[in-house]
């Protein structure tokens, strides 16, 4: 399953890469998938869905926005589960 | 071409860093897509050496966050995004006689269209301002916004920050710093120093292109931009985002410039400030210690506190013609002058004609002053008869 995290823009995108790479999450900087409504057109993908609470306390500490997305195999499509 | 003996580096310096033209030229050749307004791999790398740059600035000058630091086109750019976003009907402000035009006219400007209150903080040599002056001034009443001039781009003088900074705890003013001479030479630390606005440009003291200028943001509530438009980010709303940097910087970003200037700031950072400082305190002190032996010369500048600037006027020749003989006949390249600071020169006593202004850089070095030192005195010994 997987989960993407969105910005309101690339510089915080960039800023939420080099702050997740440098506590050692697996990420990956990707387009953002047609079917979430994003402001900026790029998103993180969080590779490892157990990284997720540490991902959410490390942008919060930093004070950055951001959306978290979960791709929902029976919906086909990606739910909003916070941010 | 013959060596040209550059000293307008207050102008803007010369030469640049070799990896500075290096990464304009590969930036161009390789990158140069659109940042943030697309999610190829082009765009991202462009968006990233934006990023790369921010953090950098937000490196050099000691900030956390480097969203802060927005960019413009040069220091006139940051300050008018200021002074217009800033300021309202009837605001009181504060500056010095030490101004450039870019801050001198759009405040004339704003006297006129917002009825802008603007008083002045007595002048003095050895300061660059009259502190006791302005300690009066500010206990008369509280100004919404004090404008200062970092270092006078015509005596080179750099006033002490600090102590405005102790009288800013005190009496509560925000305050526009205006680093176009300082930037590169000064090493600010904007994590304790409580600066609310610090405009910068590229092409000096920071070795970038021209072109390229930043402006440092404490609050972003207090300020509106001065350009509104597309960002990349937001764009289903018809209004400007409140985030930064996006609330200030609407269009295509000057990319060619930004690069260039991360060029710039990783020579500084290398080299560090304090030796560029030192290195221009030993130019500067080597000049102005040769010339007072000329008695024909007057000298505008001290050592002390020194950005790298020695203004001077010989005997009756006019600036415009020393310069001009010191770029024709000696390869020389000076600026004669106002300097764009015009009420400056009327405190020196030096309007309309100006002064003859030497500018060092970091790439300046004690024989080519020498040089320069030989020639002002050939040119007063045959100014004689
Ligand atoms: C003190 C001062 N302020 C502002 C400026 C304006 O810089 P720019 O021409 O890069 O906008 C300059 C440079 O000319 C300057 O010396």
């Amino acid at each position: 399953m997987k989960a993407i995290i969105i910005m309101d823009s690339i510089h915080y995108i960039l800023k939420a890469e080099k702050l997740l790479k440098k506590y050692g999450i697996k990420i990956d900087l990707i387009p953002v998938p047609k079917e979430v409504d994003s402001n900026c057109g790029n998103a993180i993908e969080i590779k490892n869905e157990e990284d997720l609470f540490k991902v959410n306390e490390i942008l919060k500490n930093h004070k950055i926005n951001f959306k978290v997305f979960k791709y929902n195999e029976e919906l086909n499509f990606f739910v909003e589960i916070g941010g | 071409m013959n060596k040209i003996f550059y000293f307008d580096n207050a102008a803007t310096s010369f030469p640049k860093p070799q990896e500075v033209a290096a990464s304009i030229y590969e930036y161009i050749q390789k990158f140069a897509a659109n940042p943030g307004r697309s999610s190829h791999k082009l765009s991202i790398e462009s968006a990233k050496k934006v990023f790369e740059t921010r953090e950098n600035l937000a490196k050099i000058f000691n900030f956390e966050n480097s969203e802060h630091f927005i960019f413009t086109a040069n220091a006139t750019e940051s300050l008018n995004i200021v002074l217009n976003g800033y300021l309202n009907e009837n605001d009181y402000i504060l500056t010095t006689f030490l101004e450039h035009n870019s801050v001198l006219r759009p405040l004339n400007f704003l006297k006129k269209t917002k009825k802008i209150n603007i008083n002045f903080i007595e002048f003095c040599p050895q300061n660059g301002i009259d502190f006791d002056d302005f300690y009066e001034k500010l206990k008369d009443k509280t100004p919404k916004l004090v404008i200062i001039n970092h270092a006078s781009n015509v005596t080179g003088k750099i006033v002490n920050l600090n102590k405005i900074l102790d009288l800013k705890k005190e009496f509560k003013f925000k305050l526009l710093i205006d680093g176009a001479q300082t930037g590169g030479i000064y090493n600010y630390n904007l994590k304790e120093q409580d600066i609310d606005f610090l405009a910068l440009t590229g092409h000096k003291g920071l070795y970038g292109p021209q072109g390229i200028g930043v402006l440092f943001i404490r609050n972003p509530e207090i300020l509106n931009p001065l350009k509104f438009g597309g960002t990349g980010s937001l764009s289903e709303k018809d209004i400007q985002p409140e985030f930064l940097p996006d609330k200030f910087e609407s269009g295509t970003l000057n990319v060619v410039g930004i690069v260039g200037l991360n060029e710039g700031l990783n020579f500084i950072d290398k080299i560090r400030i304090s030796k560029i400082a030192e290195k221009k305190e030993k130019l500067t002190g080597f000049f102005i210690e040769n010339l007072k032996d000329i008695n024909e010369i007057k000298i505008y500048s001290d050592t002390k506190n020194n950005s790298g600037v020695v203004s001077i006027n010989i005997e009756k020749i006019s600036p415009s013609k020393i310069s001009q003989i010191l770029d024709k006949n000696f390869n020389i390249a000076t600026r004669p002058g106002l300097h764009c600071a015009p009420v400056i020169h009327k405190k020196l006593g030096t309007f309309p004609y100006g002064t003859v202004r030497f500018s060092f850089s970091f790439f300046n070095e004690i024989d080519e002053l020498e040089y320069a030192i030989n020639a002002l005195n050939y040119i007063t010994k045959n100014n004689k008869n």
